[in-house]
């Protein structure tokens, strides 16, 4: 029987008490070999650090947390840095738990093909378990009575005892079943007999924390989802957490059994300020953004745009300047970025087209030479000032950085694929990238599958050097141009030649070596769309468009909310690709994942890769 | 020091004959399931080149030689490693290298650059509040291979003198920076607290460790085989972690007497330190070892008539003055001492598959730089041990080829930059990781290029350590 089914009377009335302050009252009955569950897929590690916030209470904001409570040492006491090195490290922070990253799927996270455990990922969501559970005792939310330490011992015992059992439904997402109250029921008498009443409550939060229905988002099999379950693919798709008590009361009320409820929720959770995070993240992974934070363009091609000479002026100058303009600049791309995709998405249009062709920028201080003075003040927008932290001369140092609203030159820049963000990611030191940047067109836009490159074909690049005799269009041109290199680089070539006009920092140029930049180029995608431009900006333009892009684009959402690596023609995204080519809106295109026969069945990823 | 009775009393070993014959190392036996160890070694500032390098009559800057180390005089061995004469048999000391990808890499200082670079291979990652690392560092990939699952996959160690500490020169697969425990004492606890103390934090982490456990079991019939099995591996480590606990609550072996919880030499703070891994060796507590040296105190060296400072009052003018130079020398020096107590410790105490705990225990010694100048150009490991996989005993020399401009005072070059840099070292890393096990072609970086857009290739190991 379908766990779905078992949804009774109780359980509604439970998730109705769960909304406010009471504990469930029962559970479903666990019966080995019903409706099995399957497709576990553990919490990323940006879904877990949400989710702990959202389930204790707590900002996502870890300096707003309070500080590391001393039981979270007594339990499990977090080895420290020695002194440091030219200076003492910095404390960590309470909240985010520094989680190794995924190795990721589709480049996202949260793929089951991406997710493998480690010793090392277990140990440290162990350690994340002990430090968290400490902090339930801080949490304004975890205890069910007000004053809890106050309490005469009995009453806090038994305080604790349901807000216990209370924390473990909201921790799997679900009614208990009467197996799991049960045994949560006994490890909190087992760590009470033994431990401190404070302790034993940290231990058994600690214990709940590392459970399967904790970190695995366990899935029913073979069909539909229960209700419980749908929310929680819901609230990880659209927020990168947990339900909150609206989407767990529409669970428990059988709301999500109908269309409309689902489109409801997942209305109102766009509406809601956590999805603006949750959108952004999936744009860092679907361009690769985040490793803007690892550029490295050369100082020798680059500084004297920064007011830093090509090369140290003496030998004592311990080459200090560069890194610590570099540190801002960094950080100033990737927050554009974020400032850029939820303006799009969010404040904007909210239509694909604005974000692959949208004209609103962000500027810092760094970033002002990349963008030169073809940009202009936009008055009507509120500039942006983020906390950022950057280690110079091997000191961690936090800085406010400001961004200003600019409105780009709609001759020069094109939506997210001509910010300096993407474009210097695609780039090596000292030149731009032609081929990083094409092959990220092909197979992140257009979803081509491009393969490996042929072993050992760094060698045949070309010198990534200044002072060269050509344009780097040619040098490029003339390296791939034997045989075996043709059959992709036909393809990956004119993608990447159209953003010849940005150099490996992203500014706009229009000279490359004295010649004229050509960026002009065809490029034939699967279906028989021929996409002729004269620059990046057309090129753009003509990518917001394209049937295969938008197409593109639907998948890699839709694999991102199902946690599956989706084939291109599977039974069932065909609808969603049809109404995200007719409507162009993102957000909408969220609704229909949402909404869709995909998203409800545990089973996904049928169908067969063909063609390029 | 702990003495060689105590070690033996340790893990109940069999004690060795008195004296070990001259040319057994090499022909001892090791059967195929042997355990390996590693230790690395870091020091601050490099090596004064200039003094660290031995020229044998005869040989050429311009071709790649060696030299068998057993033939030379002591009188022939340069001051930094001298000390290290009587392991002769056990060394590989390496001239020819650079830390050229550090000097390709274009952020933060040249300290942080350089460790990270040295121990990693990879690029640093300076956009965060601490310096962080692209990749984990040697010794959390060898620990990944060869810990044993109910043991500390490795230890971190620093000797952190008043000065500056020592760098931080392990980091996780996240990127992150291990802490190091800075004295004794701390290591001490980490190593035998658990199994001296009735470890009750051990026992609270594995109660919630069981609770997940148990409860996957009660939920595991529910998934279909493949689930199960993709849980199960999550579970099954989950599972491990907590015989882990279990096992260091529960060893077998005594722990060597607790230490004194401060010490007023960095000498006697080294040989704490040393007493420590040797001991946690032979009880197979943990396997890999990395032990970071922060600045000495330039009174313990001799140098203080000089400055107080290491750093900035001595290793930043090597180039420039000659007493300067000389110091830096004694510095490595003293830490070569300090190196050579460190295998005279190790090769006292039987391992229990045979030979002693030095015969089966890779030490490699490096730097967070080239030299105090904050050069990467001339990189000046030395290995000690590895014999089942390196041909040891012998000096050897790359000429420098490799086509990364490397910075240097404008008195050794002209315009202050070399040509070419040395040996790229991420082929000595992929030389060690292979000498304990891993299977790799690169460490860190995979290839780079240098100023002038040449590719520089960092696959494959080191050329010449296997003879």
């Amino acid at each position: 029987m379908p766990y779905a089914m078992k949804l009774d009377l109780r359980m509604v009335l439970a998730l109705l008490c769960a909304a406010g302050l009471a504990p469930l009252v029962a559970g479903a009955s666990e019966e080995p070999g019903a409706a099995g569950e399957a497709a576990p897929l553990a919490l990323t590690p940006t879904e877990y650090n949400n989710t702990v916030a959202d389930l204790l209470g707590f900002p996502r904001n870890g300096e707003r947390w309070p500080k590391r409570p001393s039981v979270a040492d007594r339990i499990s006491p977090r080895r420290t840095a020695s002194k440091g090195v030219f200076s003492p490290p910095p404390p960590p922070d309470p909240w985010p738990w520094p989680f190794p990253a995924e190795p990721g799927a589709d480049g996202f996270e949260g793929i089951a093909q991406g997710q493998s455990p480690s010793s090392y990922q277990v140990e440290e969501l162990h350690l994340a378990g002990m430090h968290f559970g400490a902090f339930a005792l801080l949490s304004p939310t975890f205890f069910d009575c007000p004053g809890w330490s106050d309490l005469p011992s009995a009453e806090r015992e038994a305080c604790a005892a349901t807000s216990i059992l209370r924390f473990g439904e909201r921790a799997y997402r679900r009614p208990l079943r009467d197996g799991e109250r049960g045994r949560i029921k006994a490890f909190w008498q087992a760590q009470l007999a033994a431990e401190p009443i404070d302790e034993a409550v940290a231990l058994t939060v600690a214990g709940i924390l590392q459970a399967p229905a904790f970190h695995f988002k366990l899935e029913p099999d073979p069909t539909e989802f229960d209700a419980w379950q749908l929310a929680t693919r819901l609230s990880y798709f659209l927020w990168d957490s947990m339900p909150d008590e609206e989407l767990f009361r529409a669970a428990g009320s059988g709301e999500l059994a109908s269309t409309e409820g689902i489109e409801r929720q997942a209305r109102r959770m766009l509406d809601d300020p956590k999805a603006r995070p949750a959108v952004v993240h999936f744009h860092h992974q679907w361009l690769g953004t985040d490793q803007v934070l690892l550029i490295a363009p050369a100082r020798r091609a680059f500084g004297p745009r920064f007011g830093v000479p090509r090369v140290l002026r003496n030998t004592r100058d311990d080459d200090t300047k560069w890194p610590a303009i570099l540190g801002p600049i960094r950080h100033s791309m990737r927050l554009e970025t974020e400032l850029f995709v939820e303006e799009a998405i969010f404040d904007r249009a909210g239509t694909f087209t604005e974000l692959m062709t949208g004209n609103h920028g962000y500027m810092s201080r760094g970033t002002a030479p990349i963008y030169g003075a073809t940009t202009t003040e936009d008055e009507g927008r509120a500039a942006v000032t983020r906390q950022i932290e950057y280690v110079s001369v091997s000191v961690g140092r936090k800085r406010p950085l400001t961004l200003d609203p600019v409105v780009l030159d709609p001759t020069q820049r094109a939506g997210v694929l001509t910010l300096p963000s993407v474009l210097a990611i695609g780039a090596y030191a000292v030149q731009p990238g032609p081929i990083p940047r094409g092959v990220r067109i092909l197979e992140r836009v257009a979803c081509m599958e491009m393969g490996d490159p042929i072993e050992g074909v760094e060698s045949a690049l070309p010198p990534d050097a200044l002072g060269v005799e050509s344009t780097n269009r040619e040098r490029t041109a003339a390296a791939t141009k034997p045989s075996e290199c043709n059959s992709c680089h036909r393809r990956i070539n004119p993608a990447g030649f159209a953003f010849e006009h940005y150099d490996a920092m992203g500014a706009w140029r229009a000279e490359d070596n004295g010649q004229p930049v050509d960026a002009s180029g065809s490029l034939r995608l699967p279906g028989a769309e021929e996409l002729t431009f004269a620059d990046g900006v057309e090129f753009a333009h003509k990518l917001a468009a394209s049937r295969r892009v938008r197409d593109c684009y639907a998948l890699h959402w839709t694999r991102y909310a199902l946690g599956s690596h989706l084939e291109r023609n599977a039974p069932g995204l065909e609808p969603i690709q049809k109404r995200f080519r007719e409507n162009d809106s993102v957000k909408e295109l969220m609704v229909s994942i949402a909404t869709s026969d995909l998203f409800r069945a545990r089973s996904a990823g049928v169908g067969s890769e063909g063609g390029p | 020091m702990i003495s060689r009775r105590q070690l033996l009393q340790l893990g109940g070993l069999t004690a060795l004959g008195a004296g070990w014959p001259g040319g057994a190392l090499r022909a001892l036996a090791q059967s195929p399931a042997q355990v390996r160890r590693l230790i690395l070694i870091s020091h601050c500032h490099g090596w004064p080149y200039a003094t660290w390098k031995m020229r044998p009559e005869g040989v050429s800057e311009s071709e790649p030689w060696s030299v068998d180390l057993e033939q030379l005089p002591e009188t022939a061995f340069s001051r930094p490693l001298a000390p290290l004469y009587e392991h002769r048999r056990r060394i590989l000391a390496l001239d020819g290298l650079s830390l050229a990808t550090a000097e390709l890499d274009g952020g933060g200082n040249r300290h942080d650059r350089g460790w990270v670079h040295a121990w990693t291979g990879n690029n640093a990652d300076f956009a965060g509040r601490d310096t962080r690392s692209t990749s984990a560092s040697l010794d959390q990939l060898v620990a990944a291979h060869v810990a044993r699952a109910d043991r500390l996959p490795s230890l971190e160690v620093s000797v952190d003198a008043a000065l500056e500490a020592g760098r931080p020169i392990s980091y996780n697969s996240g990127g992150v920076r291990l802490p190091a425990e800075n004295t004794p004492l701390r290591a001490w606890n980490r190593v035998f607290g658990p199994a001296s103390s009735g470890d009750t934090v051990g026992a609270y982490r594995r109660s919630t460790l069981d609770f997940a456990y148990q409860e996957y079991r009660a939920v595991a019939a529910r998934f279909d085989a493949n689930d199960r099995a993709r849980l199960e591996s999550h579970f099954g480590l989950v599972d491990r972690l907590g015989h882990r606990l279990e096992g260091l609550a529960t060893l077998s072996c005594e722990a060597p007497p607790r230490p004194a919880a401060s010490f007023d030499r960095y000498d006697l703070q080294f040989d704490a330190f040393a007493d420590i891994i040797a001991a946690a060796f032979s009880c197979d507590i943990t396997r890999v070892v990395s032990f970071s040296l922060g600045e000495m105190p330039t009174a313990e060296f001799g140098a203080d008539h000089i400055s107080d400072k290491v750093h900035k009052g001595i290793a930043h003018y090597i180039h420039e003055d000659v007493r300067k130079h000389d110091a830096m020398t004694q510095y490595a020096a003293y830490h070569g001492q300090q190196v050579a107590r460190l295998v005279s410790t190790l090769e006292s105490i039987p391992d229990a598959g045979g030979g002693s705990l030095m015969d089966n225990t890779l030490i490699v010694w490096g730097s967070e730089l080239g030299d105090g100048w904050h050069g990467y150009r001339n990189y000046c490991p030395v290995l000690i041990g590895g014999s089942w996989a390196f041909d040891t005993g012998r000096y050897l020399h790359w000429p420098h080829e490799t086509p990364a401009e490397m910075r240097v005072p404008a008195q050794v070059a002209p315009g202050g930059v070399t040509r070419f840099a040395g040996v790229p070292h991420q082929h000595l890393l992929v030389s060690i990781a292979r000498a304990m096990g891993l299977d790799v072609n690169h460490i860190g970086l995979h290839h780079a290029y240098g100023q002038r857009g040449d590719l520089i290739s960092l696959v494959g190991p080191l050329a010449g350590l296997r003879a």
